[in-house]
């Protein structure tokens, strides 16, 4: 980044503002003393009086660093004692202060006291706080892993355990299926001997097969009721099976870590005026390099008038897991703010230790 | 066979059978305009009765007897000053007083003599003035002509359709619909029976007739007699449909009608619902049938026919005879007064939606514009800012803290509006209403209790804004001590003031409502005029008469153009919603209300990224430039469609920035002439046909022309650009075209075809910042647009920008012409003072040659040689810095 931009005004014109020019750094590439100054973007060479003597000369602005004149120009707010950076110079001296040390309103009606000290103050202690959070977050985020991991293991066994279950009771579904046609089978056998007596042997041996009958038919009703019982509880274990299925089919993050979240229902219903609406678990949908930094919840109950509810929930770095906002900018769309320790990330520590306060 | 198949597709296109009327009666449903329009031309039963003609001075008075039912009417004729001729007709001996509409008119108008020239027994003859121009009064049947030279330029009850129903007792008719009629489930009881009004107007040579205001429909009016007639009746229509003569928010009884030869306006000066049909005889030929015509030379002289209809009061009609449209401009505004001068911060751009949700929400959307560099002035807050849709009180939880808030825009120079509507919530707990219904000011229902219907905050009673001491009270409650949490930076928005009832007939309010004497069929359609009225003196008041006001309406009527802006109300984000807001516009700029726009975006619905990007294009050259969204639609803040989207949008609003200088000029000229601000090509080159009716296009002032892209998937328009000897500058690439041609213009995403006439001279500030109070002290740049005689014109004005001290002549306004290669600034106002900081950064000549040497001179310096770049590819000279004050004398030579 050019330093050119802590140059002021350094117009004839106006002595005062010649000596701030000169009080602050130049970069000698650019701003030399000479008699001509080329535009950064090699467009033009003007005389050196031309520039910041609010006209705009260069196509790039980079003839103007201290004052408004051109419209793709930047400021550059030196901002000692904070942070500093660049502003629009659309903003330079329109009376309103936006340098905290008030280098952009030197000439305008606006009284802009340097604030500079004051916010770098807060930005550190915020900091120093934020490196707290990020210290102990991170400390639970491995926790959670670690827990994540025997979490993870528990609904694997669980898993094992509905698929052994499951397995048996189709096993012995089958086992019953078989003994029902069995069953079934010698009932036939038993009708077609009544029926190829017809009218001969007499009545004890009637009444002995229509017995047989009555007995074979009570068999099979009852293996029926059997069969209906494990129907009812392999529909159930089905049903447990896919939920887990569904819910380990979600990705948790490189170490599970998000695991212990409820991904699918995380929301208690008292967040939507204690009106209870679902929302549907789409997809993760942070930033390449922040994948999980957000999900999108989408095809929720039905919005008054049309569409659907749904909501987007970013996740921030905290040393709890607890929703901090729920806005609702547009109807039935929701925009949540979300704090867990396991959206702590290492790499905002060396941001925080790069910063250059 | 073709012919058969082409009557069909017209009978198709023109027959009324697809407009979903839903609500809404039809004429047929209205039964004085189905008994009005029952009635056949030329039999007029009316006849003047001359011997009953008094002539003073001013005024000539006349009785005119209804052979039928020997009922006799009086009339009144007016000679006006500034070529107006007035016409008034009531009963002679009505049984009670009919309505006529009060506080429209901006005084009793002057008048000028008349003399009467010939008398028989068949008619009359008077001089109208200096200008050889006469009105006939013919006796049997009764009819008045007005003649200039040969030329007869309207004609009254030239068919006869002259009716007036005269008040009468129960017992003497009772024919349907006279003394009650329903609609759907609403009976109005009528108890003064049937008191309509009607009269016709011929207008020779005329095939364009444009105005009454408000219809979607083309800028031209079309016939109707296929069909219902245009109505005027203030209605909250749902979801509105395009290309019909139904009923919108407001209603501007005014319509202009144009020739080659002339421009004349009718003033229509009636408050009930009103009707109006129009009728041409050459409206149903085609081109070619007319090219028949014209080669057989068997072409009668083509005529439009036009008839008003309203359901009571009185005939109070103002005939504005031009000669030219900028005449009929000046004669309606020395009627009805000009369009108010708003604050400069209200012609930047506007923020809007229902609804910005809490303090949160108004900062995160104001720091959403900076962090993408747009600029903007005002952000909007609708109706859920309120305690419970209580006016006047702010949501406790949502905006705790609205002094807060507001300071935090007005630090950043920006402003606010806020809702206030006209139906206030009737709760004992809430202060407006206690006050209202304990002064009594409500307006009653038939019985004499407060009118109440249903609005927002549920059951509601509308104020009496017909009632002064109701108006001045209201104008109190905006006083910072009454109005609690407001501070100067915030204004006001009235909207639902046609009224809007919800569970009443046609969405508005009872017409046997009383307000006082009146019932509300008298003056349904002056209501919102009231609203507006008063809140706007409220304004001025709260601020001790020092600072301009700005409110927005959605209702308004004739000289509402007095009180501030108007839109189109609750359009829908569709291509065909953008290309109207065009004609609708323009039609209200025609009739005085310059200060107009339609919801950036479309209000219901959710506008693609496209539709939305072309519709910030043409919001930006309008005069009123508002985005605004339904409670129901996906956010859609600049910033929300992507980068690219982002860059378009900003684009367009800092072009709306940059020529602030220009719009606010515009608006100090249509605060002083009338003249509309966004007016037709056709205002400015009335005799070329070609722009008779063109409604795609449209000028600003006289030195703009845009030609907005309001198609989908454009890829290029065709602009017509007027003017045999005139050339235009594209202001983007400073291409050179020339007049009286149509231009096709290739466009991309970014296109916003717009172009400078040759001859003009326009100021821009090109340092585009966060709000235009934030360019306030910025320097100009001057575009000056050469003519093929090498020569331009300009204007430059300057005041502070929200005051009342301009009328204390505390303004600056400079000509700026260029002649024979001089440009030179000269004072327009010398007995103005206003000292500017700004100063001339850059001037840009358009079509310029090559100079050898440019000097400029200033009053008290001496002359300075100016730098200067010539481009000759494009023939753009640019002087670089020649730095004087916008408010000195100085001259530019070029050698």
């Amino acid at each position: 980044v050019f330093i050119n931009c802590s140059l002021r005004r350094f117009s004839s014109e106006v002595e005062k503002k010649t000596q701030r020019s000169f009080s602050l750094m130049l970069d000698k590439r650019f701003y030399r003393e000479r008699k001509s100054f080329l535009c950064i973007d090699g467009s033009k060479i003007i005389p050196s009086e031309q520039v910041n003597d609010d006209y705009c000369d260069c196509e790039d602005g980079s003839d103007e660093p201290g004052t408004s004149a051109c419209p793709r120009g930047r400021f550059y707010c030196t901002n000692l004692g904070y942070r500093p950076h660049y502003i629009p110079s659309s903003r330079v001296n329109d009376g309103i202060c936006d340098c905290c040390d008030a280098s952009d309103e030197y000439n305008s009606h606006a009284h802009c006291p340097n604030t500079c000290w004051n916010l770098g103050q807060r930005e550190r202690a915020y900091v120093e706080g934020q490196m707290r959070t990020l210290d102990e977050g991170l400390r639970l985020k491995q926790q959670l892993i670690e827990e994540g991991v025997l979490l993870w293991r528990e609904k694997q066994a669980q898993l094992g355990e509905l698929q052994q279950v499951s397995e048996d009771l189709q096993l012995k579904l089958e086992e019953h299926r078989r003994k029902k046609h069995e069953a079934e089978r010698l009932k036939e056998q038993a009708l077609k001997a009544l029926e190829a007596r017809d009218g001969g042997e007499g009545h004890f041996f009637f009444n002995l097969l229509y017995q047989l009958k009555g007995i074979l038919n009570q068999n099979i009703f009852k293996i029926f009721l059997k069969m209906r019982a494990l129907g009812l509880l392999l529909t159930l274990c089905f049903g447990f099976l896919s939920d887990l299925q569904k819910k380990l089919a979600i990705d948790y993050g490189a170490n599970r870590e998000f695991l212990f979240l409820n991904i699918l229902t995380p929301f208690p219903p008292d967040l939507f005026h204690s009106k209870h609406i679902f929302l549907v678990w789409g997809t993760w949908s942070g930033t390449p390099k922040n994948q999980y930094g957000q999900m999108v919840y989408e095809n929720g109950e039905p919005c008054w008038q049309g569409g659907s509810r749904s909501a987007t929930v970013t996740l921030t770095c905290g040393t709890e897991t607890a929703l901090r906002s729920v806005k609702e900018p547009s109807k039935c769309q929701y925009i949540m703010d979300f704090q867990t320790p396991v959206a702590c990330q290492p790499v905002l520590k060396q941001q925080g230790i790069h910063s250059e306060l | 066979m073709t012919a058969v198949l082409v009557l069909w597709l017209v009978a198709c296109l023109t027959g009324t059978w697809a407009v979903d009327r839903g609500n809404f009666k039809t004429c047929d449903q209205s039964s004085f305009c189905k008994r009005q329009r029952a009635l056949k031309p030329g039999e007029s039963p009316y006849r003047a009765l001359l011997e009953t003609m008094e002539l003073t001075n001013t005024r000539l008075t006349l009785q005119l007897i209804n052979d039928n039912n020997k009922v006799r009417l009086l009339l009144e004729l007016y000679r006006l000053q500034g070529n107006i001729t007035r016409v008034k007709i009531n009963e002679l001996k009505p049984l009670k007083p009919r309505y006529e509409v009060p506080d429209v008119l901006v005084r009793e108008p002057p008048t000028e003599p008349l003399s009467l020239l010939s008398q028989d027994e068949n008619g009359v003859v008077l001089s109208l003035g200096a200008e050889a121009q006469r009105v006939i009064v013919s006796a049997r049947p009764f009819r008045l002509d007005i003649v200039e030279g040969r030329d007869v330029l309207m004609s009254l009850n030239s068919r006869g359709l002259l009716a007036f129903e005269h008040l009468r007792m129960h017992e003497d008719e009772k024919e349907d619909g006279m003394w009650e009629e329903t609609f759907k489930s609403h009976t109005d009881s009528k108890p003064n029976g049937p008191s309509a009004i009607s009269l016709d107007f011929s207008l020779p040579g005329v095939e364009h007739v444009y105005g009454i205001p408000e219809h979607a429909d083309t800028l031209r009016l079309k016939t109707t007699d296929n069909g219902d007639p245009y109505r005027l009746y203030n209605l909250d229509v749902f979801q509105y449909e395009l290309y019909n003569p139904m009923a919108l928010y407001g209603a501007v009884p005014v319509m202009l009608a144009h020739s080659a030869q002339r421009t004349t306006g009718i003033f229509w000066l009636n408050a009930a619902e009103t009707w109006v049909d129009i009728s041409s005889n050459t409206a149903g030929k085609t081109v070619f049938g007319k090219m028949l015509d014209y080669v057989q030379g068997s072409s009668e002289t083509p005529q439009t026919d036009v008839r008003w209809i309203s359901e009571s009061g009185i005939i109070d009609v103002f005939l504005m005879l031009g000669p030219t449209a900028k005449d009929v401009f000046a004669q309606y505004a020395s009627l009805t007064g000009t369009q108010s001068f708003p604050p400069l911060t209200a012609v930047g751009y506007h923020q809007c939606r229902w609804n910005y949700n809490d303090q949160e929400d108004v900062k995160a959307v104001d720091a959403g514009f900076d962090e993408h560099d747009i600029p903007y002035d005002f952000i909007w807050l609708d109706i859920e800012h309120t305690d419970g849709k209580r006016y006047f009180t702010w949501d406790p939880h949502k905006f705790a803290s609205p002094k807060e808030m507001l300071q935090g825009i007005m630090d950043k120079k920006r402003k606010m509006v806020a809702i206030v509507d006209p139906h206030i919530k009737v709760d004992n707990n809430y202060k407006i209403h206690n006050e209202i219904r304990s002064r009594g000011y409500y307006i009653k229902n038939k019985d004499g209790g407060d009118y109440e219907g249903w609005c927002w905050p549920g059951s509601a009673g509308y104020p009496d804004f017909t009632r002064e001491d109701m108006r001045a009270w209201w104008a109190s409650m905006f006083a910072y001590d009454q109005y609690e949490g407001t501070m100067e930076n915030l204004y006001t928005w009235n909207d639902m003031n046609e009224p809007s009832v919800f569970n009443g007939p046609e969405v508005t309010m009872h017409k046997d409502a009383m307000h006082g004497a009146w019932e509300h069929r008298d003056l349904h359609n002056i209501y919102g005029f009231y609203v507006q009225m008063a809140t706007a003196e409220g304004l001025v008041q709260r601020s001790g008469g020092v600072e301009r006001p700005f409110v927005l309406t959605r209702a308004f009527f004739a000289g509402s153009q007095r009180y501030g802006a108007v839109w189109t109300g609750d359009n829908a984000a569709e291509w065909d919603h953008l290309k109207i807001s065009i004609p609708m516009c323009l039609s209200l700029g025609l009739v005085g209300i310059s200060f107009c726009g339609a919801d950036v975006g479309g209000f219901f619905k959710s506008p693609s990224a496209e539709l939305l990007v072309r519709w910030y294009q043409t919001g930006a050259y309008q005069p009123f430039f508002r985005a605004h969204a339904h409670l129901d639609t996906p956010r859609r803040e600049p910033w929300l469609f992507g980068p690219e989207n982002t860059a378009l949008i900003r684009e367009a609003v800092r072009q709306r920035y940059t020529l602030l200088p220009y719009w606010y000029q515009q608006f100090y000229h249509a605060h002083r002439t009338g003249e509309p601000i966004m007016r037709p090509l056709w205002v400015e080159y009335p005799q070329d046909p070609a722009t008779f009716a063109l409604d795609d296009e449209f000028l600003i002032g006289r030195d703009l022309l845009v030609h907005p892209v309001t198609e989908e998937g454009s890829r290029g328009v065709t602009a017509y650009l007027p003017g045999k000897d005139e050339v235009w500058f594209d202001v983007h690439t400073f291409q050179k075209h020339n007049g009286a041609q149509n231009l096709y213009i290739p466009v991309t995403m970014s296109s916003i075809p717009v172009f400078q006439r040759g001859g003009s001279i326009i100021p821009r500030k090109l340092r585009v910042r966060r709000s235009s109070s934030c360019m306030e002290h910025d320097p100009y740049t001057l575009f000056v647009a050469l003519n093929p005689q090498r020569t331009a014109e300009g204007e430059l004005y300057e005041d502070d920008g929200h005051t009342f001290n301009y009328e204390k002549k505390e303004f600056l306004h400079r000509r700026l012409s260029f002649v024979n290669n001089a440009l030179s600034s000269v004072n327009l106002a010398p007995d103005a003072t206003f000292t500017t900081q700004s100063w001339i950064e850059r001037i840009v000549l358009l079509g310029a040659r090559k100079p050898s040497r440019v000097s400029m001179k200033t009053a008290d310096g001496p002359e300075n040689q100016l730098e200067f770049d010539y481009d000759s590819s494009t023939s753009v000279l640019t002087l670089r810095k020649p730095g004087m004050n916008a408010g000195a004398d100085w001259t530019v030579n070029f050698e």
